[in-house]
């Protein structure tokens, strides 16, 4: 019985000393270092960065440059790419003040999330000087990065834009050769739908259509926080003609997400669409070009106004290698970090300064120059329970577009929900 | 002697025709996400629906293997399901076992609680466990991973090994014991043995059980990432709203395969060890 019992202890004990000297494994398991060795942490120019790039196949060349030009070692932890997903694990991280994460990406949901939590170091003093603020779009950085208190929390690492989508062919065949106001744009739509093809296709499935509601309330001159603003009835009335009076885009894409949006878009069932990013659908169906599907400008209702959104930099207030970060932060946020991004992930230089550099090439910058220099640049309207705020406006929509209700009442209902969320 | 009647043609086929439905809606899902997985991404939406892409291509596999660390995910969980598994039957055997041979108030208490154990729902654990394994430099380590994937299977193997133990009769146990079996060799040579069925059974589920764990690794660690959240680690395309489905498709797929091909290859042990373990006679 003894040899037995003695067995049993010396393997369980083995066992347990062989996993207990097993840690995170591969080339990321960096972060133990700040985690399990207090004599290292805040000692060395060493710093965590939880990030959503570590699956992007260039992501070794980035990280390398960013070593050698920061000066810092960076260890890296993925980041779960889905959203859910990850606004919980960081708030998690945050919340507790863990400090085995340093640097953190971020998206606008987020953002929004946690600007005003106290979990973030302003970066106005050591990172984001006035001269690099004045580089960045300034709607965005006051709507999205901004604390109540006035502090910068985050370095933005690119500029992507809500931007208008056409397709030539379509522009062609009715006659135009640009849309630049309302009148043009309405025309186009009305010319463009026939035969069971559309002018304008939507993603309103109701987690989505709060970014082409929030496009039209500013193309209107209106407030998206302030539904007793004429201009933004004005709006989502526009959407409702678009839909149900003009019939220049169909009520059933009330069930379309971007992938089925875009699908749609490619297939030529319609002749324009709002749309995140730099067209790589569309390349990669052969439909990219400027004989084909290409950006241009926002059309001018009341004014030309577009959303950007960005992922943003930001740091852990819990972190014990701030100098370090700080470091690497000032590298993200200089010409060499921004155009490393661009050359890597192919992230549009998010400062106006950069964005002019001659590394920049290609068709979309001669675009984004011309949006950049005639429109308003926001963030989307965002309030701290971001996904409820934006399904519930997202349901009232579809309501009103399927005529469940009148626009008096989802412009009332609308302004509680603003109420309620913010 | 009794013959048994032959079950009437219109049943048969209509039992058939309901094997044939409940099949097809198994089966096709698979087969779509399998199909996903092989298509190039510019086809995956096309229309109208193909049933077999035009330019089939294992790319996303590659993609995998090249860029989301594919084959260290599966070293990682290899090692803590295999290790779980493990350690998770041999501390289930002696507890079911003294559950099931040993009666005092104690025992009872501690029956009672495994099972409640079994109510709670992760998350309202998730927060104060997170604090407490950072708190003991557990989080993100093997270790840490392996004692919470143990704790998850613990209730069940314990439930389905005590059930099965009180149907073998104690005597055999005494007359081991009248032979000259210390306790321990009557365990491991007498009873052990006899409860292979239910052990089979028990590790093919938790294997099952471990491998589509979400929310333990998720949430207690970060370096070390297992097949199961490995999907949600996949690269954003162009925009943050551009979820990449033909690599989802692919990982979905991976994650899928050892699952389908263990439980083809041990369907009967499963539901043999279950009936046997979890239905008291």
């Amino acid at each position: 019985m003894k040899k037995w019992s003695s067995l049993l202890m010396a393997g369980s004990l083995s066992l347990a000393v062989l996993t207990a000297g097993c840690s995170g494994g591969g080339s990321n398991a960096g972060s133990e270092a700040n985690s399990t060795d207090p004599d290292t942490a805040g000692s060395k120019d060493e710093i965590t960065l939880y990030t959503i790039q570590s699956t992007n196949p260039n992501f070794k060349a980035w990280l390398d440059e960013a070593q050698e030009k920061s000066g810092v070692k960076i260890n890296w932890v993925a980041a779960p790419t889905d959203s859910d997903t990850r606004q919980q694990k960081i708030s998690t991280i945050l919340s507790s003040g863990d400090s085995t994460v340093d640097i953190l990406e971020i998206n606008d949901e987020m953002a929004t999330s946690f600007k005003n939590a106290g979990w973030l170091d302003p970066l106005q003093d050591t990172v984001l000087t006035e001269d690099i603020m004045k580089q960045l779009p300034q709607g965005y950085m006051k709507d999205m990065l901004t604390s109540a208190k006035g502090d910068v929390f985050g370095v933005p690492s690119y500029t992507g834009y809500l931007a208008l989508w056409v397709d030539q062919k379509k522009l062609d065949a009715a006659g135009m050769t640009s849309i630049e106001t309302k009148e043009d744009y309405v025309n186009f739509l009305k010319a463009t739908t026939r035969d069971g093809q559309y002018g304008y296709g939507g993603s309103w499935e109701k987690t989505y259509v709060s970014n082409e509601i929030a496009t039209f309330v500013n193309l209107f001159g209106g407030d998206y926080y302030d539904w007793t603003n004429e201009n933004s009835r004005e709006a989502v009335k526009f959407m409702y003609d678009m839909a149900n009076t003009w019939k220049v885009t169909p009520v059933d894409q009330i069930a379309d997400k971007y992938e089925q949006m875009n699908q749609k878009f490619i297939d030529g069932k319609y002749a324009s669409v709002f749309m995140w990013g730099t067209g790589t659908d569309y390349k990669q169906a052969n439909r990219y070009g400027p004989d084909q599907i290409h950006m241009v400008n926002m059309p001018e209702f009341a004014k030309r106004s577009i959303f950007t959104d960005s992922w943003s930099y930001v740091l852990n207030s819990a972190s014990k290698n701030k100098e370090a970060a700080i470091k690497f932060l000032q590298y993200v946020a200089s010409e060499d970090g921004e155009l490393s991004g661009w050359k890597n992930f192919d992230r549009y230089p998010a400062r106006a300064d950069v964005s002019a550099n001659e590394a920049v090439t290609g068709d979309i910058k001669e675009i984004y120059t011309l949006i950049q220099s005639t429109n308003e640049v926001h963030g989307r309207p965002m309030l701290p329970q971001t996904m409820e705020f934006i399904s519930e406006m997202g349901t009232l929509f579809q309501n009103y577009i399927q005529d469940k209700i009148t626009l008096d009442e989802f412009c009332q209902k609308a302004q509680d929900a603003v109420e309620r969320y913010q | 002697m009794t013959t048994q009647n032959p079950r009437p043609l219109p049943l048969t086929l209509l039992m058939w025709g309901l094997a044939l439905i409940v099949a097809f809606l198994i089966l096709f899902p698979l087969w779509w996400i399998f199909i996903s997985s092989i298509t190039p991404a510019g086809e995956l939406f096309s229309k109208p629906i193909k049933y077999w892409p035009d330019h089939p291509t294992l790319a996303s596999y590659r993609y995998l293997i090249e860029n989301v660390g594919l084959l260290p995910k599966i070293w990682d969980t290899a090692i803590i399901v295999g290790l779980s598994i493990l350690i998770g039957m041999i501390v289930s055997v002696m507890a079911a076992f003294s559950f099931a041979r040993f009666r005092t108030r104690g025992l009872a208490v501690a029956v009672g609680f495994l099972l409640a154990s079994m109510l709670i729902p992760d998350v309202v654990t998730a927060r104060p466990l997170y604090d407490f394994l950072r708190s003991v430099h557990l989080y993100d380590t093997y270790t840490g991973l392996i004692i919470l994937y143990i704790s998850g299977i613990l209730p069940f193997t314990i439930l389905i090994l005590q059930n099965y133990l009180n149907d073998i009769p104690v005597s055999i146990e005494e007359s081991a014991a009248i032979d000259g079996c210390g306790f321990y060799q009557s365990l491991i040579y007498v009873t052990v043995p006899l409860l292979r069925p239910a052990l089979a059974t028990v590790c093919i589920v938790n294997f099952i059980t471990c491998l589509n764990n979400f929310f333990t690794p998720l949430f207690y660690s970060n370096g070390i990432s297992v097949l199961s959240t490995a999907i949600t680690q996949l690269p954003l395309r162009d925009n943050m709203y551009a979820v990449p489905w033909d690599l989802v498709s692919a990982m979905g797929w991976i994650i899928i395969v050892p699952i389908i091909v263990f439980v083809a290859i041990f369907q009967r042990q499963i539901m043999e060890g279950i009936m046997a373990g979890g239905v008291k006679g």
